[in-house]
């Protein structure tokens, strides 16, 4: 520990050394000089144990400290703030600021009361300063309606703890938003930072043009609300932050992260001004300025500007390093985590990959000696050509090393949030070096790892993870969160845990329901089989608690899309025994009609076991069930009609019905009841020709089966009238085979088939071997008499014109046939004898 | 347009062992018409409603194929070419290739256990389709009960075949009661599967009500409600359609053996390259021919497609493949009266005959220029001046007797014949009357809800407003200015032939020849201008032949006047 003081030209060090031969006890000295050159009087004070030294080298300081001497800067710096300089006063200010000092105070209270430009430096450095004393200086600026001075202000009000100030400050932002933001901000959760909870506010904002959307983002930023913070960074996220009328803010909304130490908005701001930099020169536009509040033509985002911010950027850390060390560190990971691989560009002979980088190599090859920056580019280059090998393997390049290892919990975040493979290469290394530190990891930081780009950084998080998971006693939310997590990763994981831990969370009602109605079909599904597994070995009273819980959830609506599929699936398939007595048939129907599409098909599960249910609902309630759209209700239906099968033997019309079913599957049933257990003979002609009339093919084979078996028992000729008069060309080969086979002679009925005739030959795509039966079929009836001649010759009449060769010849040939075996008849052609 | 319709049945066919009903919901929100009765020839009934069915999802627009899985596919393999170019050693490479060939191996398991999930999805899709597009996107067909028969107007879902099915009186066996109007029915896609069911020895009843298929009323329970925001296309076509009926038009006569031949033709055979046109070679006195192109297949037609024109013509029309809709007609059809617009691109109109069923196919010049697209079918047909109160007049008098023939409508408002037809012209354009070509009689039929004013009327007729399309407006530019003149004018056996001179927008004096038939409408015409020489016809007319058409139509009104009409 050390300590320099320093008095107009003299200098005083207290310092603490080990006590020759006696360890763990430790000396103190005071060394004092004039000047620059050596220290040359002195005492030296103990030895001391170890626990009472820091009390006595406070004694010591504050003996010095009375004697008029202050610590390092802090009377150059007032001596400065007594300046004519605005510029260097400020600065001056600023590093009081920085120093934390009560000695400062007043001396920024009198600079402040002078009300020259440099009052937003002041009441900054008041601020972190942190005395009571500067209340009234920073409500005042913060009451100001100049954006720099009521920045400063409120920043100052939160640094100072003032919640008075903070809330009257907080009440004029609020006033200063458009009434539409406003509603969305007041509708919100200010501490839910979940992207659906900011999205109305971030469409608020976005719905704005990008000239008023700047001052509101600053607004929001100062309301400092966690929600506004996240609606901030998001909104900027698609703002271009460098474009006129947004960049003042933008800038604004970076002083007031450093001001804040909001570590994390710092370095995603310092990340997109970079980013936003890049080939970007800049324009000129006419806006106000946030210093002065004059309107003139300036420039806005030039390189200049740009490079200005870049260098602020790293200022800031640097300056936490000596004045808050222990925060360097996290706000330097941070700022390591928004880069990403497509910031990285092409390595060059002179410079590496990382060279326009300029903030992430600051921290990460800070201390390295192969790199110098350009001042002019702002790039960083190789010192030699022979830089660019990689250093030895133990030799540390990061900017303040030291302070790195003094908050190992800034690897983690590194480990846990950066984009960048050379920021996990940093993070790992120091995993490597200290043993220590991963067990620090919480469990968020470790599911953070599984979803790093650095394959090393994800195998470190799975065997840390697997390490700390014991089966019989899981970490439960950590589970739950992997199960909840999207990612591959992630959640196979969470499903392997899931499995090694059935045997303790089936035997707990409320983690079995939660899993079974997970909101990821994957792990609803492994539940249910665990669960389906586990449930023959419980005892009754938890199947039947089981199945309660799981019919109150299905009664009420899904909490999210397929949250009851898990729940009916074990209910229908592992506890349909115990779910049957809680539930009744209007209670089902209840169910099929205004449930879930997994509490419908639970309901018709239920319903098709139902002992009682055939007799309470009746087959006219059991129909329309068949074309329900759940196959699980249309097989309740199905199994209703099977138990009523004695009854049907009488009456089938309702399996004529279901055998015209929209749904294969009724309509497989159905046919096979129809084939099967029931004897059509019965339903005569109407019956049989009602089944061939079907539209469907499976139908009409049913139909056609059952007429050739029963075809004794039917009037031929009417059977064929009505067939012939089918549409579709599966009953029309039927109906032609009949018709070749048992038309009865004579000219009525074969003209009773002309429109058949007609259909078979007119078809665009008939078989060609159909075509060929019909005209041979005519031909040879046309022969047989006259009148039936004047039949079949006025349909091939019709069709002789055919262009198809085949048919023509077919015709035609008939027709002459007829015409030469009855030549009265009109045939449409002239037939001359050579 | 938002349409509404608002159903409170549902229309179904539903057929028992000894009876058939086919109940048509109608939409509420239109005015209560109805009709009841026994259908005496259920089977033609069945075929014609079958066609109308085919031409309403019909969709014959060339759809591009989708070719992202070919992307995907093409995309490896330039990724799996560029790795292989960065492998610096052959072991490398070797390894590479074996590493893909096992991971082709594993793709191809993995579309094999997924297939029977992708299936499914597939007939999901499917479901969803036929259930939720027609409520979506089915434009409900526009049923009218007029006092001789009942008829059917439908589009296509590509919008470029117009059907209209038209049922006489004596299809059916009884009628219990019917009133007239105009209405939508709800015409689902299940109809279809149904009306098969159809015979002739299951009684037959036909019902346009209301409360469609329902036994019982539910009170006011509307079964279906769809909001359907109607294209401007729909409506326009619906407008144009009943232009081009009302046009000189060639006529022919085919045998249902022609259409057969033709259909059975395009149905073999399917044009890889250009032109795909159906050509109609047509000789005064002779039998008309039929080519299709590119193969110049010819078909002589029968001895009824004799061409009684003037003189040769060679029409060609695009879209064939539209005709096979007519397909479920050809067992039933007597005869097809089919009507050609022009030589190039312009439509045709199929009024296929089925005794008492009457089945029209209006097909549009091509399929992807749907109705309102390209020829400005309107323009050619003829106008007088008509004023407001006049085209009220015609309406009345076509609303109280619901259908009418020119002629007669003119005896009935006593107007001038010339002037009656240009009104009913008029209330054709705004939906308020329709051409029916097989009858030769114009019908009210009232295309939407809203009833005929005295403003509309006054919108209707008032020619600088409503003549949208940019060459009409130049037109009556033209004709104000006095920059047209005839030169000749000589009647003809089919109306008139002009010949002027004309100075357009552009300052250029050109010279439109013209022919016009008795009515008024362009037959054909030809100009010496830039469009003309670029459109011919089939964006409809030029400037200078509307405005040749227009000093015409002066002349032909003072001639009226003289005549002493009004």
């Amino acid at each position: 520990v050390i300590a320099r003081l320093y008095k107009a030209g003299e200098i005083a060090v207290v310092a603490t050394q080990p006590a020759y031969g006696q360890p763990g006890a430790l000396l103190l000295s005071v060394a004092r000089g004039k000047g620059q050159g050596k220290l040359s009087e002195g005492n030296t004070y103990g030895p001391y144990l170890e626990g009472d030294v820091q009390a006595r080298f406070d004694e010591l300081v504050a003996q010095l400290r009375k004697e008029g001497f202050a610590p390092s800067g802090l009377g150059f710096q007032l001596a400065a703030l007594g300046g004519t300089s605005a510029k260097a006063r400020a600065k001056a200010a600023m590093r009081l600021g920085w120093l934390r000092s009560a000695e400062a105070v007043e001396p920024l209270l009198a600079a402040a009361a002078k009300g020259g430009s440099d009052i937003c430096a002041i009441t900054d450095a008041l601020g972190l300063i942190g005395d009571a004393r500067a209340l009234p200086v920073a409500r005042a600026q913060a009451a100001r309606k100049l954006l720099s001075r009521r920045r400063s202000g409120v920043e100052a009000l939160r640094n100072l703890g003032d919640a008075t100030g903070l809330h009257e400050a907080m009440v004029r932002a609020r006033e200063r938003l458009d009434e539409k933001i406003l509603g969305a901000l007041t509708l919100g959760d200010a501490n839910d930072t979940r992207p659906q909870a900011i999205a109305p506010l971030c469409k608020a904002i976005l719905a704005q043009p990008t000239k008023d959307r700047g001052l509101t983002l600053d607004t929001l930023y100062e309301i400092a609300a966690p929600a506004t913070i996240a609606a901030t960074v998001t909104v900027l996220a698609q703002t271009p932050v460098g474009a006129p009328h947004v960049w003042r803010y933008t800038k604004s909304i970076f002083k007031r992260a450093m001001l804040r130490h909001d570590y994390r908005s710092f370095g995603w701001l310092a990340h997109a001004i970079e980013r936003a930099a890049r080939g970007n020169g800049g324009t000129t536009a006419t806006v106000k300025s946030g210093f002065d509040g004059e309107t003139r033509e300036s420039p806005i985002f030039r390189k200049k500007t740009q490079d200005y911010v870049r260098r602020a950027g790293w200022r800031y850390l640097r300056t936490l390093a000596r004045r808050r060390p222990e925060a360097y560190a996290g706000a330097a990971a941070l700022a390591l985590v928004p880069y990403e691989t497509s910031d990285v560009g092409e390595p060059a002979k002179k410079h590496d990959e990382f060279a326009n980088l300029y903030l992430l190599h600051r921290i990460l090859w800070g201390g390295s000696k192969r790199f110098k920056v350009d001042g002019r580019t702002m790039r960083f280059r190789y010192v030699t050509s022979k830089a660019g090998i990689a250093p030895p393997a133990n030799l540390r390049e990061e900017a303040f090393p030291s302070l790195w290892d003094q908050s190992p919990r800034a690897y983690l975040t590194l480990l846990a949030e950066a984009r960048l493979r050379e920021a996990h290469t940093f993070a790992l290394a120091a995993i490597a070096r200290n043993s220590q530190i991963l067990p620090l990891a919480s469990d968020a930081e470790l599911v953070g790892f599984l979803d790093a780009p650095h394959e090393k950084t994800v195998e470190l998080g799975l065997t840390e993870l697997d390490r700390r998971f014991d089966a019989r006693h899981p970490n439960w939310p950590l589970m739950e969160r992997l199960c909840a997590d999207d990612k591959p990763i992630t959640l196979g994981i969470g499903l392997r845990w899931l499995k090694l831990a059935a045997p303790v969370w089936t035997r707990e009602l409320a983690r079995t329901v939660a899993f079974l109605a997970s909101a990821n079909p994957r792990v609803r599904a492994l539940a249910v089989e665990m669960t389906r597994a586990a449930l023959p070995g419980l005892d009754g009273s938890f199947r039947a608690a089981l199945a309660a819980r799981i019919l109150e959830l299905v009664r009420v609506a899904e909490a999210a899309p397929g949250a009851h599929e898990g729940l009916a699936q074990v209910g229908r398939e592992a506890l349909v025994t115990e779910l049957l007595p809680l539930t009744s048939v209007d209670e089902l129907l209840q169910l099929i009609a205004s449930g879930s599409l997994a509490a419908q098909g639970l309901a018709g599960a239920l319903l098709a076991q139902h002992e009682g249910a055939l007799a309470e609902l009746g087959l006219p309630r059991v129909l329309p069930l068949g074309e329900h759209e759940v196959a699980l209700v249309r097989a309740a239906a199905i199994a209703l009609v099977k138990r009523a099968l004695p009854s049907l033997r009488n009456d089938p019309s309702l399996l004529f019905l279901l055998v015209e079913s929209e749904w294969p599957d009724v309509r497989a049933a159905a046919i096979a009841m129809l084939a099967h257990d029931l004897d059509l003979a019965g339903l005569g002609l109407d019956g049989l020709v009602g089944l061939c009339d079907s539209s469907r093919v499976d139908v009409q084979d049913l139909g056609r089966t059952l007429v050739l078996q029963h075809f004794a028992t039917l009037d031929p000729n009417e059977l064929l009238i009505r067939l012939a008069q089918h549409p579709h060309a599966n009953m029309r080969r039927f109906a032609l085979d009949l018709v070749e086979q048992h038309l009865k002679p004579g000219f009525v009925q074969l003209a009773r088939l002309e429109s058949f005739f007609r259909a078979a030959l007119f078809q665009l795509w008939p078989e060609r071997r159909v075509k060929e039966r019909v005209l041979d079929f005519l031909s040879a009836r046309g022969l047989a008499d006259e009148n039936q001649a004047e039949v079949a010759a006025t349909i091939l009449r019709d069709f002789v014109r055919s262009q198809t060769r085949a048919d023509f010849e077919s015709a035609a040939t008939a027709l002459v046939k007829i015409k030469l075996a009855f030549p009265a008849i009109e045939a449409g052609l002239m037939v001359a004898v050579s | 347009v938002q349409v509404q319709f608002k159903y409170r049945g549902q229309s179904a066919i539903v057929s028992t062992l000894h009876e058939s009903r086919a109940a048509f919901a109608t939409n509420t929100l239109r005015e209560a018409t109805f009709f009841r009765g026994v259908v005496a020839k259920p089977l033609i009934f069945r075929e014609g409603l079958a066609a109308l069915h085919d031409v309403v999802v019909s969709d014959f627009k060339y759809h591009p194929r989708d070719r992202l899985a070919f992307k995907a596919w093409l995309e490896e393999q330039d990724r799996r070419f560029l790795a292989g170019l960065g492998a610096r050693s052959e072991e490398l490479r070797q390894r590479m290739h074996l590493v893909a060939a096992r991971l082709d191996e594993l793709d191809k398991l993995r579309q094999a256990r997924l297939r029977p999930f992708h299936n499914a999805r597939q007939r999901y899709f499917d479901y969803v389709f036929h259930n939720q597009y027609e409520l979506n996107f089915i434009l409900d067909p526009v049923i009218t009960i007029h006092p001789d028969e009942i008829s059917l107007e439908a589009f296509s879902r590509d919008e470029s075949s117009y059907a209209r099915l038209a049922a006489k009186y004596d299809l059916f066996a009884h009628i219990e009661a019917f009133e007239c109007g105009t209405t939508n029915i709800d015409f689902t896609t299940r109809l279809h599967r149904e009306l098969d069911r159809m015979r002739t020895y299951r009684a037959t009843r036909f019902e346009v009500q209301p409360s469609g298929f329902s036994v019982a009323s539910d009170g006011d329970k509307v079964h279906k409600e769809k909001k359907v925001d109607l294209p401007e296309t729909w409506v326009k076509g619906f407008l144009q359609v009943h232009s081009t009926m009302a046009m000189g038009l060639s006529k022919l006569t085919l045998l249902p053996i022609d259409l057969h031949n033709i259909c059975r033709f395009l149905a073999r055979h399917h044009a890889r390259t250009s032109p795909r046109a159906l050509r109609y070679e047509l000789e005064p006195g002779r039998r008309a021919r039929v080519v299709f192109e590119p193969w110049e297949h010819a078909i002589e037609l029968s001895p009824t497609a004799i061409y009684q024109g003037p003189k040769k013509l060679s029409v060609r029309t695009w879209g064939r493949d539209r005709l096979k809709t007519l397909a479920r007609l050809l067992p039933v059809v007597e005869k097809v009266d089919v009507y050609l617009a022009g030589q190039l691109g312009l439509p045709s109109i199929y009024v296929a005959d089925l005794g008492e069923l009457t089945f029209t196919l209006a097909l549009s010049g091509w399929t992807e220029n749907d109705w309102s697209g390209g020829a400005k079918f309107d323009l050619l047909t003829r106008r007088l001046a008509v004023s407001a109160a006049e085209l009220t007049r015609v309406y009345e008098a076509l609303q109280k007797t619901r259908y009418a023939s020119d002629s007669a409508v003119a005896q009935a408002t006593g107007l001038g014949v010339e002037k009656a037809r240009s009104a009913l012209s008029h209330l054709c354009q705004v939906g308020r009357a329709m051409f029916d070509l097989g009858g030769g009689v114009f019908r009210h039929r009232e295309l939407f809800a809203v009833p005929f004013t005295v403003e509309e009327a006054g919108a209707a007729v008032k020619p600088a407003e409503s003549e949208t399309d940019p060459e009409a407006k130049a037109a009556r530019a033209i004709f104000t200015r006095g920059d047209v003149r005839i030169i000749a004018r000589r009647p003809v056996a089919t109306g008139f032939k002009l010949s002027g001179s004309a100075k357009g927008s552009d300052d250029t004096r050109v010279r439109p020849l013209l022919s016009v038939d008795a009515k008024g409408q362009i037959i054909e015409g030809t100009c010496t201008c830039a469009y003309f020489k670029k459109h011919q016809m089939t964006q409809g007319p030029c400037q200078h032949l509307l405005a040749l058409r227009l000093a015409h139509m002066a002349r032909l009104g003072d001639e009226d006047k003289a005549k002493g009409g009004n």
